[in-house]
């Protein structure tokens, strides 16, 4: 208990860049592997400036 | 002073900051009504430049935007000295895009334009149903609606609007005008609209001429 | 034929079209449909942009009922779900009756902000761009945390969507056409400075402008070409052409503006594409006949262009020999023409455009409306071509 509102205060300081870091740990589809994480992060973040 | 000919090249070139400048340096010189009334036509002629480029194929779509942006820079810097020399109405005009259309870039130009001619323009907007065009007739009774589309759906809003015109009596007490892409002579015709708008520049020469009459 | 094998020969029709190298074995058929399929269905248009079971039976239906060879769209256009989870929805007028879908711009970036920008791009991007885009980034940051979840994975449902699609399709031997690249122009007018404010910065802070261009560049680059096109291993059923590029303003500057502009970058990924083996299809709004000259540079054998209100034997007389064309019949005639006449007609294109190769059949411009065209006519066109531009 004590240590999730600790996670939740951390975030609440975090920029809305490191948010986007936080959030990429939690996707439920990708493996644990950094660089594809990554990748599809950054298509994701291309795709939906235009579309 | 102010050359005239030299404004109305620069705006024709869209030459933006040099035109701006010499509309800036008049606006300070506390002109006459007549000398006011020569920048203006000044920039209308340099407009009809570029609806004659735009119809060779020198200046595109982009560059008459542009040009729409340029005029009303210019005219928002000679605006204070019109209504100060309570430059006569040309006329008043209805101007709005149909239901169904959210384009208004075309219309805005033909604002812009209207306004240097010295019309009183009432811009109802876009996706604007019938009734708003019956609606702003009935409230300012102006001398010309001009009705604007560009995508081939709203021409049915531009055929309402003319029946919306004829059912509420009012039909008869303007002239109608039309633009916008999907627009042509024929359409015009078929539709019972007084003139096909063309290019803006155009479109301005006719309404001119029906508020001379 | 295996599901494999029936796509590859639908990709080499495309390949040897594009490649200018020789004739195809027939005359390829790419659709230009967009949400016409839908329109003339049972559902509504807001609804099934929503449902990946709808859009799957929607699009497979049309793969299944007519003859193209290729889908260009096929619900990626419209990836509702997405922008309803992070907020950009509301950017976007759907007319359900009328089957229209309006986009409003939006700026992301001032016109007094382009130091700023250009000083820390993807600063900027995160900061200031990504939370006016996507409303749903607003309130806490826990929420804004849950937004990018929920949107990564709607877009990697999108994904699936798509990867499903193309393996059933496949087995009709029909494929899907590959990932969008678009111009930063295009870029621009989308979401960054809308059409006017782009057209008149370009006059007023031109410089400005490509400074601003060339820091989003490597972002841009990355993401939209070096991974899908270089890193990643190619998907298991190939597309019809690698890259989409869709000219959609560009179309609207003079040739000079285009020339200093926006001919650059495409002749960039152009050269990238020669190098990696991938083709690309210029997708081509209104008129450009402005810009052959253009067209003419780009190496040969790499790029198709569709072309929509050009006249397109022009456009073969001028371009024929130096890159595959793309384009067909009016929508005009498919609404209101006979089965007959419009096989006529197609019958004419056919034997106009085709020989010597470099022609890819398609609808003249985008099927959107209920308007554009009535389905026994793009039946019987789709298979006039099937069974008739065997070269």
């Amino acid at each position: 208990m004590e240590k999730n509102i600790e996670e939740e205060k951390n975030i609440e300081e975090m920029t809305i860049a490191e948010v986007f870091e936080e959030a990429k740990k939690e996707l439920n589809f990708l493996p644990p592997i950094d660089d594809v994480r990554n990748g599809f992060g950054e298509v994701f973040l291309t795709t939906f400036t235009v579309f | 002073m102010i050359n005239v000919e030299q404004l109305a090249k620069l705006v024709g070139d869209l030459e933006e900051e040099q035109a701006v400048q010499m509309a800036e340096a008049f606006v300070v010189q506390n002109p006459s009504k007549e000398e006011v009334e020569a920048v203006v036509a000044a920039c209308q002629g340099g407009m009809e430049t570029v609806g004659v480029r735009f119809g060779t194929g020198e200046y595109f779509i982009g560059d008459l935007i542009y040009s729409g942006e340029l005029l009303a820079r210019i005219m928002s810097i000679l605006k204070p000295l019109m209504v100060a020399n309570n430059t006569s109405k040309t006329g008043t005009i209805v101007l709005g895009t149909v239901k169904g259309d959210l384009h208004d870039i075309g219309k805005n130009i033909f604002r812009g334009m209207a306004e240097a001619a010295g019309f009183v323009v009432h811009d109802i907007g876009f996706d604007q149903p019938a009734s708003a065009f019956v609606e702003k007739v009935r409230e300012v009774k102006p001398d010309i609606v001009g009705m604007s589309a560009l995508l081939t759906l709203a021409l049915d809003g531009v055929r309402d609007t003319v029946k919306a015109l004829k059912d509420a009596g009012v039909r008869n007490s303007v002239k109608l005008i039309a633009g916008g892409n999907p627009i042509t002579p024929e359409f015009c015709k078929q539709t019972g609209i007084d003139a096909y708008g063309g290019n803006a520049a155009n479109g301005i020469k006719t309404c001119l001429a029906w508020v001379k009459k | 034929m295996s599901e494999y094998q029936k796509a590859l020969y639908t990709r080499t029709l495309f390949d040897d079209a594009i490649g200018m190298k020789k004739e195809p074995d027939r005359v390829p058929v790419m659709s230009n449909a967009f949400t016409w399929p839908i329109v003339i269905s049972k559902y509504k248009l807001s609804e099934v942009l929503r449902d990946y079971d709808k859009l799957f039976e929607i699009w497979y239906g049309f793969a299944r009922d007519y003859y193209h060879d290729s889908l260009f769209d096929f619900g990626w256009r419209n990836p509702m779900r997405i922008r309803d989870v992070l907020g950009i929805s509301g950017d976007y007028v759907f007319n359900d009756e009328e089957g229209t879908i309006n986009h409003i711009e939006k700026h992301c970036l001032e016109v007094d902000e382009y130091d700023e920008f250009i000083a820390d791009p993807r600063r900027f991007m995160m900061e200031k761009f990504f939370p006016r885009r996507m409303t749903n980034l607003a309130g806490s940051r826990l929420n804004a945390k849950n937004t990018f979840v929920a949107g990564m994975n709607e877009f990697a449902a999108l994904g699936q969507y798509i990867g499903k699609l193309a393996g059933a399709v496949a087995e009709l031997g029909v494929l899907l056409a590959g990932g969008g690249y678009l111009t930063y122009f295009d870029i621009w007018i989308h979401n960054f400075r809308g059409l006017k404010g782009t057209l008149t910065d370009l006059r007023r802070i031109p410089d400005k402008v490509q400074a601003a261009w060339e820091k989003y560049a490597p972002m841009y680059e990355f993401a939209a070409y070096d991974l899908p096109f270089r890193y990643s291993p190619p998907p298991p059923i190939p597309p019809s052409i690698d890259i989409a590029l869709p000219l959609i303003g560009s179309g609207l500057l003079s040739r000079v503006q285009f020339g200093r502009f926006v001919w650059p970058q495409i002749k960039q990924v152009a050269d990238k594409a020669t190098v990696d083996g991938k083709t690309i299809m210029i997708f081509a709004e209104g008129n450009v006949e402005h810009l052959y000259e253009y067209f003419l540079q780009l190496p040969k054998g790499v790029a198709c262009i569709q072309f929509e209100k050009d006249d397109i034997r022009k456009a073969k007389a001028i371009l024929g020999k130096h890159c595959c064309i793309i384009g067909g019949i009016s929508l005009e005639l498919l609404n209101s023409g006979t089965k007959e006449q419009c096989i006529e007609e197609t019958k004419r294109l056919v034997d106009d455009l085709a020989p010597g190769g470099g022609y890819i059949f398609s609808e003249a411009a985008m099927m959107a409306f209920k308007t554009d065209g009535r389905p026994e006519n793009v039946r019987a066109v789709t298979e006039y071509v099937r069974m008739n531009g065997k070269y």
